[in-house]
Formats: C-alpha cells, sequence, structure tokens
C-alpha cells in the first residue's frame, strides 16, 4: 500500500531519509513543469529542481501540515525558480534585427493583419520566449503566475510573500515593462 | 502597431505551450544521492570538532610556552616603554618650565 505524504514527512523527521524519495518520485514531474516556465536549458531547469527537493529536505520540519504538502512544495519551487532568475540576471535588449526570419514574418504578418496572425505558431512562441527572457525576474514572475498559469492575486501573494497591494502595483509594472520591449523590439522597422 | 493587441497575443501565445513536465530516467535517485552528502555523518562532524578543539589547544600551549621560556625579555621590553612613554610625557612639561625660568 502507497504511504500518505504525512506518513513519509513522518518518517523521513524521524531519520529516515530514505522515506524522502517517493515524495521525490511524487511531485518531482510538477516541480519539473514549473521550472521549464522559467529556465531554457535543461541543464538549469534540473539544478533548479534539485535545489527545490534539497531545499524541501532541509526545511521540511518547518512544514506545520496546515495546507497539502503539493502546496508548501510548489510555494518553494517558485520562490527558487524566482531567485534563479535573479541570480542569472542579463542585462540586454533585444532589438529587430536579433530577431529571427520566422520571427520577423509573424510580426510582419501581424502589423498587416493582426487577426490572421497565428499565436499558436512556433514564431509566436520563441518570441514570447524572447521577450520573456527580457523581463526583470519580478516581471516575468508575476506575468507567468497571473497571466498565463492564471492565479489569483491573493494566491500569487501567498506564493512571493508580498503584500496584495504590491503584487498589484508590480502586476502593473510587468505590463508596462513588457510592452516598453516589444515597443523597443519593433521600433526599428515600423514606428 | 498596437502593442497592446501584440501583448495580449503573445500571452496567449504563451499559455499555449504545453507545460513540459518530462522528468530525466532515475532522477529521484539523483536528489537522493545529493541529500546523502549534504546530510553530515553525526561521528564525522564529532570528530572533526574534537580535531579543531586539539589544533587550538596545542596552539594555546605553544604561546604560553613562548611566554614562559621568555619572561625577561617582555620585561625589559616593557619597563623601556614606560620610560620612553614618561619621557616623552615628560619632555613638554621640562620645555615648558625652562621657558617659565
Amino acid at each position: 500500500m502507497e504511504l500518505t505524504d504525512a506518513e513519509l514527512i513522518s518518517a523521513v523527521l524521524q531519520g529516515d531519509t530514505a522515506s524522502f524519495e517517493p515524495l521525490v518520485a511524487r511531485y518531482q514531474s510538477r516541480v519539473f513543469a514549473t521550472a521549464h516556465r522559467y529556465a531554457r536549458r535543461e541543464s538549469e531547469v534540473e539544478d533548479i529542481v534539485q535545489e527545490v527537493f534539497l531545499k524541501a529536505f532541509q526545511k521540511l520540519s518547518g512544514f506545520r501540515g496546515e495546507a497539502p504538502f503539493e502546496h508548501w512544495l510548489m510555494k518553494l519551487a517558485v520562490r527558487t525558480c524566482y531567485d534563479f532568475l535573479r541570480g542569472h540576471q542579463r542585462n540586454r535588449e533585444t532589438v529587430f534585427t536579433e530577431l529571427s526570419e520566422p520571427e520577423r514574418d509573424w510580426l510582419d504578418r501581424f502589423v498587416v493583419q493582426p487577426e490572421q496572425a497565428d499565436e499558436n505558431a512556433e514564431a509566436a512562441r520563441q518570441l514570447v520566449e524572447r521577450v520573456f527572457e527580457n523581463l526583470s525576474p519580478a516581471a516575468r514572475l508575476i506575468i507567468t503566475l497571473l497571466e498565463i498559469e492564471d492565479r489569483s492575486v491573493k494566491e500569487i501573494a501567498q506564493i512571493t510573500g508580498w503584500s496584495i497591494p504590491l503584487v498589484k502595483v508590480r502586476a502593473f509594472r510587468a505590463r508596462a515593462e513588457m510592452r516598453k520591449i516589444l515597443a523597443k523590439i519593433s521600433r526599428e522597422k515600423y514606428l | 502597431m498596437n502593442l497592446d493587441h501584440l501583448r495580449q497575443k503573445l500571452i496567449r501565445s504563451a499559455r499555449g505551450i504545453p507545460a513540459n513536465d518530462a522528468v530525466p530516467y532515475a532522477f529521484e535517485k539523483r536528489v537522493m544521492a545529493h541529500l546523502k552528502t549534504a546530510v553530515p555523518d553525526r561521528w564525522f562532524a564529532w570528530s572533526q570538532a574534537l580535531w579543531k578543539g586539539a589544533l587550538s589547544c596545542m596552539g594555546i600551549m605553544l604561546l604560553a610556552g613562548v611566554w614562559a621560556i621568555a619572561p625577561v625579555s617582555q620585561n625589559e621590553s616593557s619597563e623601556n616603554l614606560a620610560q620612553d612613554f614618561e619621557g616623552l610625557l615628560f619632555s613638554s612639561l621640562d620645555a615648558g618650565l625652562e621657558d617659565v625660568w
């Protein structure tokens, strides 16, 4: 019979380190999915996930069991991803000339007929990745949580530890930042 | 170009990207291997603390030995220092007194 999270956690806290392995196996795919949203290279994603589980093990005595273990772990995962973004912050700005041929074509199509530019096209996905890489860590985190994962402001406040007004302010700034990046990318050719 | 429209379109595009939850083979084994190296062995930690204590004790013993072997020279130097300090202090007074007289 499969042991519950609470039983495994209790065993780990009593010194049975091996009981942590089923917990890792149970939740690693979810943590990988989260890490993939913030890091591109596979080696970086693996390092993030590993760090999440090492932190979880070290802080397990702080888990009070009021919320499901998964929620606690995902909060830890998001915070680790945010630390990763802050540690790998790049001060570079993408300009139109750096865009790939399909990305430029997609933008051209958007300018001529906005409704005809297919948002599911690979070029659109590449472009959005490029824009996200140019965002500041806080902006990227908030746009991912709020607009891509569709989480509420209250949930984001709980995950990040920021106050609700701060989340709102950062969301406003993040949208403005994204608009600014898009303006910079397209200024050369269209404006 | 309508930047807000473009932003929204790109966000919709990002939403359409399926979450990549692929896990490398035996990743949990890798995490557990790291955990085992991260969890310190109690006996190892105890022996390390003992070695550190022994080394500091030896250092103190050596310093005490040096201090015990050379007490005279230490006293001499301290006496000289006291004399020098006294001379320096009174030299200004002496100079002042000479002016007065």
